[in-house]
């Protein structure tokens, strides 16, 4: 059934909007909103309602390679992926033909990815994602195409990384399935865990392979930014932890220089966003910083760590998600996205103000937001750990306190104080399409703050799984 | 032991003629290597292996060739002396790496281990010292070559090979397009130049 909701509507949908954009965008919009809306609503019901329902397609699902494992993953990607098409009409309007299926086929391929156990059907969804992103950075043209080449030559270069790992992986085991890798000696195991995580690091914007992050973000349009910033990233990280785990045993080497690189990309990216004076790069660097956060629950390799890490993979979706669309629509309403030539914003724009103050306050895991009880979870897994760990646990904190002081910063001065260049900002009316996602976004990150409980067990089931292999 | 030792050598002088040569001729030599990979998979006896790289291999050197066409290549960031003295030195440090690794190259695969090691090491050498975005390109087949190479070591690799050849040509046609694209726009494909540009 879930087969269904990640992949085949989406599919279709995308197909549908090809088709039809040729002679109307305008209906391809609104075929996009409503294969999406259903999607969602579908997974919704599957997810809530009666997970045991079956359209017969779980055999089709197994057969090319995907599980159920993952699932949870699956939905948040396939929920964001329909705010942000609901935001995309309104923000991008009647795109061309090719910005719909682009980015329906984005979302699509990254839900399944979550969900593959098959490295080679994971690698399908993964070309297909990288290769579609590429152009649709290319959007808007001119400085687009430069941001356009840093994005497919870097993640061109990890994606090589990843084919070898994938490649080591089904030549040392014997077997595409993940699910079924037994012990094999730890060479192997460390050259192929190399391999992964210099790959899909960069598609995650590790520091140093992190240099097309800021360059794709802010040229690419901003819900395709939200979408690759809060989902993609977390995504691609959730596909590490799940197939790093499957080698056995993991190399402690290989976890410690895992933190070590996380601590140091939290370091960087903190630093750099503190710099900053446009929003979207600011907000990349940002989102560089909690990939090192989820880095670094990999790195300490625990099931508790896991568990945090998974769950900051979840959280990271809907905050990044959040905070880029408030950002997208002071952008959308100003027509300004540098930090001087705004202010003020607050009580011209309230609702976008509390979602961007929400956003900032749960990604600096500030209590009762849902980031505080993920960054609690991986940094009390980390002091439990012992050797380094305790001490890259302490340096990590205080490196996510420089990140909160740009929050601050930021939100200080678009939205409370006078910009420095002093103009009279002017706003202009935002749609439904782009204030009820804020909206959703901002209930769901306080609810799972304050009622982290149901999430917090399904996730300890499936990391148990994970690290147990 | 000997076939392998003809093919490592060819392997490695077309990829160190890639990092000196420009743009069109480096294609020609990327070429030369997706054959001689092709021919070797045939004396392994994958078949399919063969011809699935003699395909994605000749249509991704054609469109590369088809892009370098299309737009001029930027002045080399090394000079050709330098760059054989980079090349020679990165077979020597990779060799070296090899030697240091070889109880972890997989057994029965040991001399085609040392050669793929020294092929990574060429590929990144074109990775970091080119400023073509073409070079970059053609650093990244190299690359996926190797994939392809060790993915000859495994039995019923018909599908997984397929779908990697698939996406060397869709990673080609995608990298290929960009830059005709970007020499259109700023009438260079100079990666270096082209960061500059945003500051």
């Amino acid at each position: 059934m879930y087969i269904l909701f990640t992949l085949v509507i989406p599919l279709i949908t995308a197909a549908l909007c090809a088709v039809i954009g040729r002679n109307n965008t305008k209906a391809a919009s609104y075929a996009a909103v409503t294969g999406m809306t259903f999607s969602a609503i579908l997974a919704t019901v599957y997810w809530f309602v009666n997970p045991n329902v079956s359209a017969g397609l779980d055999s089709i699902a197994t057969a090319i390679g995907l599980s159920s494992q993952g699932l949870l993953v699956a939905y948040v990607v396939t929920l964001i992926g329909t705010f942000i098409v609901w935001y995309s009409f309104s923000y991008i309007g009647q795109a061309g033909r090719i910005y719909y299926p682009l980015l329906l086929v984005i979302i699509s391929t990254t839900a399944a990815a979550v969900i593959s156990v098959n490295v080679a059907t994971f690698y399908v969804f993964f070309e297909i994602g990288t290769l579609s992103t590429a152009f649709l950075v290319t959007y808007r043209g001119g400085k687009a195409f430069e941001a356009a080449t840093k994005f497919i030559i870097l993640n061109s270069i990890g994606s090589s990384f990843t084919v070898i790992a994938l490649v080591l992986m089904f030549v040392t085991y014997g077997t595409l399935n993940i699910t079924l890798f037994g012990a094999v000696p730890s060479s192997a195991a460390l050259l192929i865990s190399l391999f992964l995580f210099i790959g899909l690091g960069t598609k995650i914007g590790v520091v140093p392979m992190h240099s097309w992050v800021p360059d794709t973000y802010s040229e690419a349009p901003t819900p395709v930014s939200t979408f690759l910033a809060g989902t993609v990233k977390a995504a691609t990280a959730f596909v590490l932890i799940r197939f790093l785990f499957a080698l056995h045993p993991t190399l402690d080497v290989v976890l410690l220089f895992i933190s070590v690189t996380a601590v140091l990309t939290v370091g960087v990216a903190a630093l750099m966003a503190y710099t900053q004076k446009d929003l979207k790069r600011f907000l990349a660097y940002s989102s560089i910083e909690q990939a090192g956060i989820i880095l670094f629950a990999i790195g300490i390799g625990t099931s508790a760590a896991i568990t945090g890490g998974i769950f900051q993979v979840i959280n990271n979706m809907l905050m990044k998600s959040l905070i880029f669309l408030s950002v997208g629509a002071v952008i959308a309403a100003t027509r300004q996205r540098h930090v001087d030539r705004l202010g003020c914003l607050a009580a011209k724009m309230p609702i976008v103000a509390a979602g961007f103050i929400i956003g900032a306050l749960a990604l600096s895991g500030i209590p009762p937001l849902n980031g505080f009880v993920s960054e609690y979870m991986i940094l009390q897994a980390g002091f439990q750990k012992g050797g380094y760990y305790p001490l890259l646990s302490v340096i990590l904190l205080v490196l996510t306190f420089v990140m909160f002081a740009g929050y601050i910063r930021i939100f200080q001065r678009v939205f409370l104080t006078v910009g420095e260049e002093r103009t009279e900002v002017e706003v202009s009316y935002l749609s439904i399409y782009i204030i009820a996602p804020i909206v959703i976004l901002s209930i769901l990150c306080i609810l799972l703050g304050v009622f982290p409980t149901p999430v917090v067990d399904a996730i300890n089931k499936l990391s148990l799984a994970i690290v147990a292999g | 032991m000997e076939t392998i030792l003809l093919f490592g050598v060819l392997w490695v002088v077309l990829t160190v003629l890639i990092v000196i040569l420009s743009d069109t001729r480096a294609a020609l030599a990327l070429l030369g290597l997706n054959l001689a990979v092709s021919v070797f998979l045939l004396t392994e006896v994958d078949i399919f292996g063969a011809v699935a790289t003699a395909i994605s291999g000749t249509v991704s050197a054609a469109i590369v060739l088809l892009a370098a066409s299309r737009t001029r290549m930027p002045r080399q960031q090394l000079g050709a002396g330098l760059l054989v003295l980079a090349a020679l030195l990165t077979i020597a440090i990779s060799y070296l790496v090899a030697f240091s690794l070889h109880i972890q190259l997989p057994a029965g695969h040991t001399s085609e281990g040392y050669f793929l090691v020294i092929l990574f090491g060429l590929s990144l050498l074109i990775i970091v010292s080119q400023r073509s975005i073409l070079k970059l390109l053609l650093g990244i087949l190299v690359l996926e070559s190797i994939a392809t190479l060790i993915l000859a070591w495994a039995r019923n690799a018909a599908l997984f090979t397929a779908v990697s050849e698939v996406f060397v040509v869709l990673i080609t046609l995608t990298i290929a397009f960009i830059a005709i694209m970007d020499f259109a726009e700023y009438d260079s494909i100079d990666g270096t130049e082209l960061t500059k540009l945003r500051g």
